[in-house]
């Protein structure tokens, strides 16, 4: 579009609707910070205007929309005080048969001195870290104590399909005050990580994730180190008023997904970790945001990434930052040489669409203290070493000669806009010319809240059918390998990259754009830019009716979400659940002791 | 690739590649995306004592990097991390200079280039709206 038709048809839409009056420039919020009082939870929400990430031109069409749903925030009426303050998560070490009570349930939580009603599993924040050894099986007898449906997803454990946790899929949603018991096995050592798998855009946001850290047998599975942490990234958006509200019936933020603008590691705004000089820390990361990808650093201590969402790397590999999308996680080590305080910032180049600009945007998510008592081993040595894991390697090699053969499914990733508001489409038209790679940041905030799941569709198409996502279904036996081209397509109303998520399976990431990926790690999680093009090879091991989504959780919300079968080899481990709908798990409110469904 | 006036004859494309990273996204430690570009110079009209080099500048040209000698032998192939940039191909007496000082033959930008800022256009100042 020209400068010139641009100027017309910017013009028209404020010639429609005026100029910002003084009173709509007096609701403009504070943005974070605002009042310091405990926020008291109000039976009645009301919808206002989210927080500006910076200032930015104020159109006053814009001013006036609101989501088409009910405002919403959990425990709304309820009086903090009433509830049990949360508190951090605690280890729990699991041995093969175990059981593990989980419950969902409403919890306090400061943060900054200011109160808000948020969810915890177990009281806690995040949920109890769970530790267990490869190979072996818990039991997890879950309770739902919150106000909202719900179901406990075990994200990238190639579970018993009837245990995935996918409402309408493998299970009934668990209702208020219902339950349900999951049987979860752990064929694979890393970091994986369990969440709802209803509404998670709300539930997930408010505080209900938690880690699972599956340890190998082997020893030296990983390079020996000095310390070990496990670290959820995540953001929250509040307001002067409190938590910015939810849609009752359907996800707000459709557009973009939530951004928070408040960050919390391990669930803290300022995560504070002290080490000595010289020590090698393994930090197991995992992205729990609704739609933030984060670019971390810690200052400029020198990083090691060792392990991708199901195994180790082929090799490990300097890194000057760690690039992680949601549902992702990487294990990275980090050697803290000198003494001093170490900021862990997430670095990123922000886009000003209106002026057309990147802007750096430096945001500070805890510190590192290094003293100056030396750390008690010195492992510098094993740290600059680049680990070859032959094991991996080996996993690997078998599938090797499937990188190249032909594509057996694709998937185009695109939006329809719907009954999206006519000036978001609008404006929106404006700017096409160039989208960038990754969206970092909130770079719309009016337009995004006011865009909702029931207007627009994320979808996932089949070229090969024209089938769009849940009426997508593709069919693979168990054991067979499947190469999968996803492209982001570049054209789309407003294109994003999309973390796109296979349940039950792993996968190798080939290549993009054409360019192979000479580094492989086993993933669950594989994220997409704007206009790329990923190939990836599923290993279809795992038998069950299984879905596949973009990790986005508006998207999700939004329809971003496909079906396939693994159908069981005759005569192998076939899973009760296989092929069946929901309930072929333990039943909401039934709960047996243990052994089989 | 787009030739100038000085340029009469010559033809080329830039091609951005992703640089590989173990993250399926390539950011430099404060975010700026990471390309390998490549430059193919398909017909350029020989200049005696002259050697063509493939550079690479921020707009506001304040920054340059030289990409390498187009000497026919294959793509230029170098790494720029910067959010906008150019990319040029001028006719140097030396190879050696740190920037060009010949004449622009071809010039390309990255796609991020096509971003432009809405200020200026006038419904912004009319209607009050700082951009």
């Amino acid at each position: 579009m020209t400068g010139r038709l641009r100027w017309i048809v910017a013009a028209g839409l404020i010639g429609a609707f005026g100029s910002p009056s003084a009173s709509a420039r007096a609701q403009m919020p504070a943005g974070e910070g605002g009042a310091s009082a405990d926020s008291v939870t109000s039976s009645a929400v009301a919808w206002r205007m989210p927080p500006m990430p910076r200032p930015m031109p104020m159109v006053p069409v814009l001013m006036r929309l609101r989501p088409p749903s009910q405002a919403y925030l959990p425990g709304a009426g309820l009086d903090p005080g009433g509830l049990p303050e949360a508190v951090f998560r605690s280890v729990i070490s699991l041995r093969d048969g175990d059981t593990l009570s989980l419950t969902a349930r409403f919890v306090r939580r400061t943060i900054r001195g200011r109160t808000f009603v948020m969810y915890g599993f177990n009281g806690q924040y995040p949920g109890p870290l769970i530790r267990v050894a490869q190979g072996s099986r818990i039991v997890v007898d879950f309770h739902n104590e919150i106000d909202l449906p719900t179901t406990v997803h075990w994200h990238g454990v190639r579970i018993d399909n009837r245990f995935d946790g996918v409402p309408g899929v493998t299970q009934e949603p668990v209702p208020p005050g219902g339950a349900f018991v999951y049987e979860v096995r752990f064929p694979d050592a890393g970091i994986y990580w369990y969440h709802p798998h209803v509404r998670e855009d709300i539930q997930q946001d408010l505080g209900l994730y938690g880690n699972m850290l599956v340890d190998s047998p082997d020893p030296d599975y990983y390079g020996p180190v000095n310390r070990e942490e496990v670290l959820t990234l995540d953001d929250l958006l509040i307001d002067s008023d409190g938590l910015f509200p939810f849609g009752r019936e359907s996800a707000t933020h459709a557009l973009m997904g939530r951004f928070g603008n408040v960050f919390l590691t391990n669930g803290e705004p300022d995560y504070e970790l002290s080490v000595r000089r010289g020590e090698v820390v393994r930090f197991f990361l995992t992205d729990v945001s609704n739609t933030r990808t984060f670019n971390l650093s810690f200052g400029d201590a020198p990083l090691k990434v060792v392990a991708a969402d199901v195994s180790k790397f082929e090799r490990e590999e300097r890194v000057e930052s760690i690039a992680i999308a949601p549902a992702q996680r990487y294990v990275v080590e980090a050697r803290f040489e000198h003494p001093g305080v170490v900021p862990i910032t997430n670095r990123v180049q922000a886009i000003d669409h209106f002026r057309g600009i990147y802007y750096p945007e430096v945001d500070t998510l805890g510190f590192i203290s290094v003293s100056e008592q030396p750390a008690a081993e010195d492992f510098s040595v094993q740290f600059e070493t680049l680990r070859e894991n032959a094991d991996v390697a080996a996993d690997i090699e078998r599938y090797r000669t499937e990188f190249d053969r032909p594509v057996d499914h694709e998937l185009t990733l695109t939006v329809r806009a719907g009954a999206l508001p006519t000036a978001i489409v609008q404006i929106m038209s404006l700017d096409t010319l160039y989208q960038p790679p990754v969206e970092w940041n909130d770079a719309m905030p009016l337009m995004n809240y006011a865009s909702s799941a029931r207007d627009m569709r994320w979808i996932l198409r089949d070229p090969a059918t024209g089938r769009e996502n849940m009426d997508i279904h593709w069919k693979f036996r168990q054991g067979e390998v499947a190469k999968i081209r996803i492209h982001n397509a570049r054209r789309a109303f407003h294109p994003m990259q999309h973390p796109m998520h296979f349940h039950g399976q792993r996968l190798l990431a080939l290549s993009r754009d054409g360019v192979p990926n000479h580094n492989l790690a086993w993933k669950d999680t594989v994220v997409i830019p704007v206009g790329s093009t990923v190939d990836v090879l599923l290993e279809a091991s795992n038998p069950g009716r299984w879905v596949a989504h973009c990790h986005i959780a508006e998207h999700l919300e939004a329809g971003m979400v496909m079906a396939f079968t693994v159908e069981p080899t005759e005569g192998g481990a076939a899973d009760a659940g296989s092929g069946a709908g929901p309930g072929s798990g333990r039943s909401v409110g039934e709960r047996k002791p243990g052994g089989g469904p | 690739m787009r030739r100038t006036n000085d340029g009469l004859g010559a033809a080329g494309y830039m091609e951005l590649f992703v640089a590989p990273s173990p993250f399926g996204i390539t950011v430099s430690r404060d975010g700026r995306y990471l390309y390998d570009v490549a430059i193919r110079v398909e017909t350029l009209r020989r200049r005696p004592g002259r050697s063509y080099v493939a550079w690479a500048a921020t707009p506001e040209l304040d920054q340059v990097k030289k990409l390498g000698v187009v000497d026919g032998s294959g793509p230029v192939i170098a790494r720029v991390d910067w959010n906008k940039f150019l990319v040029l191909v001028t006719a140097e007496i030396s190879a050696d200079g740190e920037r060009w000082e010949g004449p622009v033959l071809l010039t390309a930008r990255s796609p991020s280039g096509l971003m432009h800022t809405m200020r200026g256009h006038g419904f912004f100042e009319a209607h009050g709206i700082s951009c």
